[in-house]
């Protein structure tokens, strides 16, 4: 929905935000004992949650929340007209749906200050230690480049199907 | 490192005679960031930012980001890491900011983005006392 030149700097600001906060270690729960929890999750301790930190361009933007062993992605993006809207209520929905096959995925996006994101990435220690962190980090830049373009190609099908069906339909109705 | 203020006009008054009149100052950059040192991240307001932004969304080239940031100790740098942060949750002349944040980046390394998310004010020392 956004071209993707344009979006570039975006990007690149966000791929550095992420490398700078994903550095995360295994860190036991302090306060219930053999509890391991993602500390942004459960958010038990305040002294291990980092700042959050919004990158924003024109109507999308990227909320990052960091803690010492887990991060949290929350995106929100670009819609221009209900139609946007809808599409991606539909598609993030079936997403979440299969967040496990994700790994990383949240089944339920979060919602800061005021803004409810799109779709949020849970990138907890145990992720890091068995993936590699610039490849994780390139494979969520691709998966929202990607998620992008999806939703453009399936509001272009929209109104493909739109004017087939319509053409179909007035068929019936000869001069 | 020194702040740099240099009188941009005079304002009002009598020319000749130069009385009653106003001296608006120009703040250079480094000067403005220093005013910000004292407070961290989480306390810091779009009020606060506005003056260093100002500056920070004049300067669009390549050029002009370099020349500011050279004359950028360590610790201007982090606050200005800060201030560009502060600035990107609005979403405005998010472009410049990227450029300012990539050149920043590029100056200080990725530690600069991890003491502006690790900053945050400084234990009160009365409240231990009251133990």
């Amino acid at each position: 929905m956004a071209g993707v030149a344009a979006q570039q700097p975006y990007i690149q600001c966000i791929k550095r935000t992420l490398n700078a906060a994903l550095c995360v270690m295994n860190f036991p729960s302090q306060v219930v004992e053999r509890h391991n929890k993602p500390e942004v999750e459960a958010a038990t301790s305040p002294e291990v949650l980092l700042n959050p930190v919004v990158i924003a361009r024109d109507d999308e933007q990227v909320l990052i929340e960091s803690s010492v062993n887990s991060v949290r992605l929350s995106i929100k993006i670009r819609k221009l007209d209900a139609l946007d809207t809808q599409i991606t209520k539909r598609f993030m929905d079936f997403l979440e749906r299969r967040a496990e096959h994700y790994y990383i995925m949240r089944r339920k996006p979060v919602s800061h200050n005021g803004v409810q994101y799109d779709l949020s990435l849970l990138i907890t220690n145990d992720h890091t230690d068995t993936m590699l962190k610039d490849q994780l980090i390139d494979w969520v830049i691709a998966f929202m480049q990607d998620i992008s373009k999806e939703l453009s190609d399936i509001k272009i099908h929209v109104g493909v199907r739109a004017r087939e069906v319509a053409k179909d339909y007035f068929m019936n109705f000869p001069k | 490192s020194k702040a740099t203020v240099s009188v941009l006009y005079w304002k009002g008054g009598n020319k000749k005679n130069k009385k009653n009149k106003t001296i608006i100052v120009k703040m250079s950059l480094g000067s403005k960031l220093d005013s910000l040192l004292s407070t961290p991240f989480p306390n810091l307001d779009k009020d606060d930012v506005a003056g260093a932004l100002g500056i920070v969304t004049k300067c669009s080239t390549e050029e002009k980001i370099k020349q500011e940031l050279k004359g950028l100790s360590d610790e201007q740098c982090d606050v200005l890491m800060k201030v560009l942060y502060k600035g990107l949750e609005t979403g405005k002349n998010s472009n410049t900011l990227f450029k300012w944040h990539e050149w920043l980046c590029e100056k200080t390394g990725p530690g600069c983005i991890v003491r502006t998310l690790t900053d945050r004010a400084p234990a009160d020392d009365a409240d231990e006392d009251d133990e």
